[in-house]
């Protein structure tokens, strides 16, 4: 089962895991069953997403056909299947953003970053997404950044702000 | 009977069984509920809401397909309140139904269709959405355009039951789709190509693609006759418009059909199949007339038998062929050109466990898929089910649903032994000692029926012998604890039904008196060994006759007395014959002449080059198929051969159920038996019969086809066990097997001419290694290898076989070549090679092909 081909994250994409990650983090859900949606999200949250070998533990582990596991994952929209940047944009178009101009800001964005809503940048940096509502429509239009909602809606400056981060915390 | 309860159902009393579905109760009773999501075969989800039904003093409308019957029950099923309901539900799904009936395959076999013409539903009230998907159109046998598709959910449910399980809903709410993890195309996802989700699709979603624009529904013949393949000897349905298959199905269309049988019947359709007869002329094969190839074959093997005599003439058969073909195939050899050399392939793919096993267990060696699937303890031993014998598999895989322990006995890794509760993975080639073993514990733990086993005469002889063996000698042998073999002991001997399933062709006749014994000691004679065979008539062919040694009804050549004389109305020749084997040794000096049909004994044989040697120095070869195999590019004529498809007669597979075979299509040039009596009619030996039928009374006249014959004595065998096949040595390291694969057959002959071919890599022609004896050799998937043994070499693919222990090779028995490296040793009782292991050397590289 030892077979560490872990890439570096920034490099490519394609992310490759250690399996023996996963057995690490199913073992605790050993003997016991209903336990799918735990496991899930202990992966997901250990990788950021749910890589496939992982599903294929999962599934071995677990006793389950493979397409079940996927079945399972995809029907809930909190699971991914594709590697996340380390920064997730989300720009809201609710109504209230959306009257409120979030469409432009979504634009800008997509063209900073070279990306449409729901991709990831290939340098694996930033993710970007839609929600449809926050529940802050006070503030429309809304961008959320790594779980915060920004006051900033310049898209420039969204991402300068969020490099310099990543630069300094590099330093 | 007290577990009956009386519903009413549209004003009509019923008594049923407890526990009934209200829609399995109005079936009972004539009445045909509307259903989309539910299946007689498959558990109900109750998911499709189109079975709605009225019961009496209920809240609202029940699903039919889930909810059970009680007594005094009054359903209604057809009142305005249903029909609108159904109505409505029905203008839901087609408003996520963008069909176009027109261009539909399925228009007029849609149930969506039916029920929405029989509701008057001329449009969906509601607005149409289109899913946009694309159309899945990557493999050559199952169209999936899930716009078509209405959630039902038949197919996961089927794929879960008898497929590989790779299906399932993914996502939720109207963007709900059915699709294989990561939603990647089928032969990525470890399809195995079954096609039942195909047979049970209520809409356009999944279609054949060989069927798409081809015919309608309504222009469908259909022909009920017998898969051509292994010797389940599954019922087909082909569907023809126009002489042109267009699909083949289960009777019933739950009914289990393997890849081979549901779309590995194009090779019946291939550009490759011979259509007219051959004669060489200046050394190449021309095509000619019927009457002048049967004319030339005629005056040959007259001129040789007046030569050399009847004796330097031989035949060989194929497994595949009819009853009726192989009853005149052999009574043309005895009695037409006078000799006993006649044989057939069932030499080579396990005879013994049709005579042998037969005559010391009888009854007890007939078993049914049903027995299979009650069954409560099954031991596999060297069966690799799904693959070689896919219909036996699925019973198995049932049986397992129902509850069935399952004790396998392999080397290797296979789909079953995954889901065994014990595997033993003795040492290869050492079955015969965990056989042992495993009686040895049986006796110990006091397993055995001591009542039965006093009856047996040579039980303390028996007894004996094994006690002559020493456990450390075993565990030394199969280098398998004990206790493994302690624990399948106890699995088997405290099961109430059991079987033990074995492959006839893998397993030596030794290890077949083993099981027998297995099954004697614990006093199991009744459906308790089944031997799967490969071959479609199998055991028709060894009950025909066509077995050097045997007459028709399986007797032996010199206990028939005068019995078939009178009939023949010919004398019939004193030797007992010359074997496959026999005649290739033969062949140039004392066999001059050969009629081989329906058999590729060249590639075939083991040892394939001498092989191909001693054919080449025959006088006269004369070969009936239906493709330009190996053997009939050597021969002197070719004469077309029918497909099994394109035949009418009676096989009998392996639970020995004779079952009828119908033409489909028309043969292309003549049917089998109508080529053999016109030469034997040219060879002033009049073979009059105007039909097949015909042959098929001589037959039952001669030697019916018994029910079941009881037996009351019972011998053990006692045996000696050994290793029967080549030891890797010092200069040939690795063990090889040949076996069989989920999508190659046999000699490779029909599925090399089938679109089954792609799902194989290289069509078969590969070598399988495990991964780390790969990577000591520093191969990698694909790379080209040598493949070296004692009698030849090859260079073939690798590919990587996690399922093989270390030191072990496997090859596909449909491998172009496989003949080449096989031991041509025979076993002087059996007259049979033992091949089943070989001993072989690998070095890198060498041109693949």
């Amino acid at each position: 089962m030892s077979n560490c081909v872990c890439g570096t994250k920034k490099e490519e994409k394609k992310i490759q895991i250690d399996v023996d990650d996963v057995h690490k983090l199913l073992k605790k859900y050993e003997g016991k069953t209903g336990v799918l949606v735990h496991a899930l999200q202990d992966v997901q949250e250990e990788f950021g997403f749910l890589p496939e070998e992982s599903l294929e533990v999962i599934a071995d582990e677990f006793d389950l056909s493979l397409a079940h596991v996927y079945g399972v994952a995809s029907f809930y929209a909190h699971f991914y299947f594709t590697p996340r940047g380390k920064n997730i944009i989300k720009v809201c178009t609710g109504t209230a953003c959306y009257v409120r101009g979030s469409k432009l800001i979504l634009e800008g964005l997509e063209e900073e970053l070279g990306i449409k809503a729901g991709e990831t940048t290939d340098d694996l940096e930033f993710t970007l997404e839609t929600v449809s509502c926050v529940g802050c429509c006070a503030l429309a239009p809304v961008v959320v950044v790594n779980e915060n909602v920004s006051k900033e809606r310049n898209p420039k400056k969204i991402i300068s702000a969020l490099k310099n981060k990543g630069e300094e915390n590099d330093e | 009977m007290s577990d009956q309860v009386t519903v009413t159902i549209n004003g009509k009393e019923i008594k049923v069984p407890e526990g009934t579905l209200i829609i399995q109760a109005a079936k009972m009773a004539g009445i045909d509920i509307p259903h989309l999501c539910y299946c007689e075969c498959l558990p109900s989800t109750g998911s499709c809401r189109v079975c709605l039904v009225e019961v009496e003093g209920g809240k609202g409308l029940v699903a039919s397909c889930a909810q059970k019957v009680k007594n005094g029950m009054v359903v209604d099923t057809d009142t305005e309140k249903v029909r609108e309901a159904r109505r409505f539900v029905l203008e839901l799904i087609l408003s996520n139904h963008p069909g176009d009936c027109m261009s539909c395959d399925k228009n007029g076999a849609c149930d969506l269709q039916k029920y929405a013409y029989e509701l008057g539903i001329e449009k969906t009230s509601f607005s149409m959405k289109d899913p946009g998907y694309d159309v899945d159109r990557s493999n050559p046998f199952i169209e999936r355009n899930y716009n078509l598709c209405i959630l039902c959910g038949r197919c996961v449910r089927i794929c879960k039951q008898q497929g590989a399980d790779i299906i399932d809903f993914v996502k939720r709410g109207m963007v709900t789709k059915v699709a294989t993890p990561m939603d990647r195309p089928l032969q990525e996802s470890g399809c195995d190509f079954c096609g039942s989700c195909l047979a049970v699709c209520p809409v356009g979603a999944l279609v054949e693609v060989d069927r798409r624009f081809c015919g309608r529904e309504w222009e469908m013949k259909e022909t009920k006759t017998v898969c051509s393949y292994c010797g389940c000897g599954c019922e087909l349905v082909f569907s023809t418009v126009d002489g042109q298959i267009m699909r083949a199905t289960g009777e019933v269309s739950c009914d289990y059909i393997c890849s081979k049988g549901r779309f590995g019947w194009d090779f019946v359709e291939s550009s490759e199949r011979i259509t007219k007869p051959l004669i060489k002329k200046d050394g190449v094969l021309t095509e000619s007339t019927y009457e002048e190839a049967i004319k030339v074959v005629a005056e040959r093997l007259i001129d040789i038998k007046k030569k050399h005599g009847a004796n330097s003439i031989g035949g060989f058969m194929g497994a595949g062929n009819t009853n009726e073909v192989a009853y005149l195939f052999q009574k043309f050899l005895r009695a037409g050109i006078g000799t006993n050399n006649i044989d057939s392939s069932a030499r080579f793919l396990g005879f013994p466990a049709l005579i042998d096993l037969y005559e010391a267990l009888r009854d007890g060696a007939v078993v049914s898929m049903k027995d299979v699937e009650e069954a409560d303890v099954l031991l596999l031993v060297n069966a690799d089910l799904t693959a070689s014998y896919p219909r036996v598999g699925a019973s198995v895989k049932k049986a397992i649903l129902n509850g069935a322990k399952v004790v396998v006995i392999d080397s290797k890794k296979t789909e079953i032994s995954e889901l065994a509760d014990l595997h033993i993975e003795p040492q290869v080639d050492s079955e015969e000692f965990v056989l042992s073993g495993i009686l040895k514990e049986l006796l110990e733990e006091n397993l055995h029926d001591e009542k039965f086993t006093k009856k047996c005469k040579n039980f303390d002889e028996f007894k004996k012998s094994l006690d002559g063996l020493k456990v450390e000698t075993i565990e030394k042998e199969t280098k398998t604890s004990k206790d493994f073999l302690k624990e399948a002991a106890k699995l088997y001997g405290e099961g109430k039904k059991t079987i033990i399933l074995f492959g006839a062709e893998t397993v030596s006749s030794q290890s077949m008196g083993l099981i027998a014994d297995i099954a004697l000691l614990t006093g199991r004679t009744k459906a308790s060994v089944l031997p799967c065979l490969l071959s479609s008539n199998l055991r028709g062919t060894i009950y025909m006759g066509a077995l050097a040694g045997f007459y028709p009804g399986a007797r032996r050549a010199n206990e028939i007395g005068n019995d078939f004389k009178k009939i023949w109305e010919r004398d019939l020749p004193d030797e007992m014959g010359l074997s496959a084997m026999e005649m290739v040794e033969n062949m140039g000096s004392s066999v001059l002449g050969m009629y081989i049909v329906g058999a590729d004994p060249v590639a075939q044989f083991p040892n394939s080059s001498k092989v191909a040697k001693a054919f080449s120095s025959l006088d006269f070869l004369v070969v009936q198929d239906v493709f330009l195999t190996e053997t009939a590019k050597m021969a002197d004529v070719v004469l077309p051969g029918a497909t099994l498809a394109e035949s009418n007669g009676t096989v009998v597979n392996l639970e020995y159920q004779t079952k009828e075979v119908k033409a489909a299509l028309e043969p292309l040039a003549k049917p089998d038996w109508e080529t053999i009596a016109d030469l034997s009619e040219r060879m002033d030996y009049t073979m009059e019969y105007s039909s097949e039928k015909e042959i098929a009374k001589e037959i039952k006249s001669l030697v019916p086809i018994p029910k079941k014959i009881e037996k009351n004595t019972y011998d053990f065998i006692v045996v000696k066990p050994k290793k029967s096949g080549e030891e890797p040595d010092g200069k040939y390291p690795y063990a090889l097997i040949v076996g069989e694969t989920s999508f190659g057959f046999y000699d490779g002959q029909r599925t090399r001419n089938s679109k089954l071919s792609i799902l194989e890599l290289n069509k078969g022609n590969y070598a399988g290694f495990n991964p780390e004896d790969a990577e000591s050799l520093s191969l990698k998937e694909g790379d080209a290898v040598l493949i070296s043994s004692r009698r030849g070499k090859i260079t073939t693919s690798v590919k990587m076989l996690g399922s093989l222990p270390k030191g072990l090779l496997f090859m596909p028995s449909c491998h172009e070549e496989r003949g080449v490296l096989a031991s041509d040793n025979v076993d002087s009782k059996l007259k049979s090679p033992q091949h089943r292991l070989i001993a072989v050397s690998v070095s890198k590289g060498g041109a693949s092909k």
